[in-house]
């Protein structure tokens, strides 16, 4: 049935009920309005009236208190004819209150329906408007709805799936541009490592016939061999970390308390780092179950504290809390915080603070892909000359279930 | 004019008059203007079953002159009211004079011979024209205004007293909602009107 169609039919049920309405209450408010002015009234009355007469004549001594009551009866009388002259008038008026008063209930239900529907109507074209983005991809969409009626929830629903569907492309984005990463240092490694090691195996042969052919020169040749090894073996260090880079592991996680983790690294690591402190927070005393490789997750919290301990901090906070379904472990130092043109490409393989020799850059890389493919994600939350704030995110474990 | 026809011609003058002899109009020696009203009036089914009512019985007199020269209104009423006890007919007249006259009547005959040939004087004295056009209007009320207030308020406080007599009384915009409702609808409404035209002719001096 259309929307006319049905508003008519809606007309025409509220007008037939009205008429339906005013017959009964006109029949009733007649008859009781009619009732005290029947005709057996008045005529008990006026035979009370005669009585009242009959008896002052027969007992005069009593005839002023018969003809005080004969004019109250009188009085009462007249009363009911005026009331009966006037009966269908008094039930005219109740008549047209009680149905102004139905009147306005039911324009007034008519109003806000209209109001109301109008309004609904309002709410799902922008309803419409953010779905048709976010099939178009479009992230952080804002629709602005405050009511939690079925639209609310749509739009809440509609703005929380653009949030998601913003923050998994970016984690995809940073994800296939990390991997690209990770295949050129794969080549890199692959490439350096064979003549790394034909490079060795030449220096000893050289020093090997060097020392047959100049034994004079021993020791020049070997300290010669020393420091040539040495150059190799810092090249096969940076091969290896290459390596090490392209292939990070997948994680293998399992049910693990992560307020436990953070307080057992505390406490393990808690002379590595000289006039450095560990110390943990949590908002309750409750487990904070995850579902992670507690290996890979030391690997990141040891990353974050050895830049910490780079920066010249001297107290790093594991701060727990609890934000939906996810648990968050804010890491903040009192170092000297990070210089604005590092932070755009904070986790990108290569971006490091550092002179070059002292660092490749590719812990904050590796450690933001082993929070993605926990499901989570590392996160820079502030950095100021007062210290920087990380935080990791990780899905709780009744959450996944 | 044949015999029939006058008959004829006087039925339907009196059908068109409501079966009414017309009242008669009178210009006083001191000019003013004095109607007297038909006695078939007080024979009418309806006057009489509301004159025993026991309520006071309005007679309005409305009356518009018109002489050709200029306009003029004027009136009287009568308050008629059968006390029960008694047994008698107190009436009350106010005319054109200003004044208030109280009479009693023992018998319903005797209040109507008094109706028929008592003249109300209706305008104060007036130089008419030689020639009145003079427009009655008989309304007949059923209660006086006094009694009419009364009743009002008579109901007002007995759909406004609840029915137990130790009950709590009814919240004071019920009351009021009530007391409106009656006052607004207990009206004097006319229970019979009648409308004449009559000619007063002052005869010419000699």
């Amino acid at each position: 049935m259309s929307s006319r169609a049905a508003l008519a039919v809606l007309v025409a049920l509220t007008l037939g009920s009205l008429l339906a309405f005013s017959y009964v209450l006109r029949q009733l408010s007649l008859a009781s309005v009619a009732l005290p002015a029947h005709e057996e009234v008045e005529q008990q009355l006026r035979r009370s009236l005669q009585d009242q007469k009959t008896l002052a004549r027969l007992d005069p001594s009593s005839a002023s208190r018969y003809h005080r009551r004969f004019d109250s009866t009188v009085t009462l009388l007249g009363h009911l004819r005026v009331v009966q002259f006037n009966r269908r008038e008094m039930a005219r008026q109740v008549e047209e209150l009680l149905l102004g008063a139905v009147a306005l209930i039911l324009s007034s239900g008519l109003a806000i329906y209209l109001v109301e529907r109008r309004n609904r109507e309002g709410r799902l074209v922008r309803l419409e408007r953010a779905l048709v983005s976010l099939s178009r991809g479009e992230g952080d969409i804002r629709i602005g709805e405050r009511r939690r009626d079925v639209i609310g929830r749509i739009a809440a629903a509609v703005e929380t799936s653009s949030r998601e569907a913003a923050r998994d492309r970016t984690r995809l984005r940073y994800l296939e541009h990390l991997s690209a990463w990770q295949e050129a240092a794969r080549r890199h490694a692959h490439e350096m490592r064979t003549p790394l090691t034909a490079a060795r195996m030449d220096v000893e042969r050289f020093v090997s016939v060097m020392h047959q052919q100049l034994p004079h020169a021993a020791a020049e040749i070997d300290e010669a061999r020393r420091s040539i090894l040495e150059e190799l073996d810092s090249l096969r260090e940076f091969t290896r970390r290459f390596t090490s880079f392209a292939t990070i592991a997948r994680p293998r996680p399992r049910a693990m308390d992560l307020r436990r983790l953070v307080a057992d690294l505390c406490s393990t690591f808690a002379n590595a780092w000289p006039n450095l402190r560990l110390i943990p927070e949590s908002e309750s005393g409750q487990p904070a179950m995850v579902n992670a490789d507690g290996e890979m997750l030391r690997q990141v919290l040891v990353n974050l504290a050895g830049n910490s301990a780079l920066a010249a901090a001297t107290t790093i906070t594991f701060h727990l809390l609890r934000e939906g379904a996810a648990w968050l472990l804010d890491v903040s130092d009192d170092g000297r915080g990070m210089a604005p043109e590092i932070r755009a490409h904070l986790f990108e393989p290569y971006t490091t603070s550092r002179s070059i020799g002292e660092g490749m850059g590719l812990g904050l890389a590796i450690s933001k892909k082993i929070m993605l493919d926990h499901g989570g994600d590392l996160d820079l939350l502030q950095s100021s000359a007062a210290g920087v704030t990380f935080r990791l995110t990780l899905p709780s474990l009744e959450s996944l279930s | 004019m044949t015999r029939g026809a006058s008959v004829l011609l006087a039925l339907l003058l009196a059908a068109a008059g409501g079966g009414e002899r017309r009242p008669t109009a009178a210009l006083s020696p001191a000019g003013a203007l004095t109607i007297t009203l038909p006695a078939e009036l007080m024979r009418s089914q309806e006057v009489q079953q509301q004159l025993t009512s026991g309520l006071t019985t309005v007679f309005v007199v409305d009356v518009n002159t018109e002489d050709g020269h200029r306009s003029t209104k004027g009136g009287a009423r009568i308050d008629i009211r059968f006390e029960l006890w008694e047994e008698k007919y107190l009436v009350s007249v106010i005319d054109a004079t200003g004044q208030e006259r109280k009479l009693t009547f023992a018998s319903e005959d005797a209040l109507r011979q008094w109706w028929s040939e008592n003249p109300l004087t209706v305008t104060p004295p007036h130089p008419f024209g030689r020639r009145v056009e003079v427009k009655v209007t008989l309304t007949m009320l059923p209660f006086s205004s006094q009694e009419q207030n009364d009743t009002q308020r008579w109901l007002s406080r007995t759909l406004s007293a609840s029915g137990a007599p130790d009950s709590e009384p009814s919240p004071a915009q019920s009351a009021e909602l009530l007391r409106i409702i009656v006052q607004s609808s207990t009206r004097r409404r006319p229970l019979l009107e009648r409308q004449w035209s009559v000619r007063v002719e002052r005869d010419a001096p000699r």
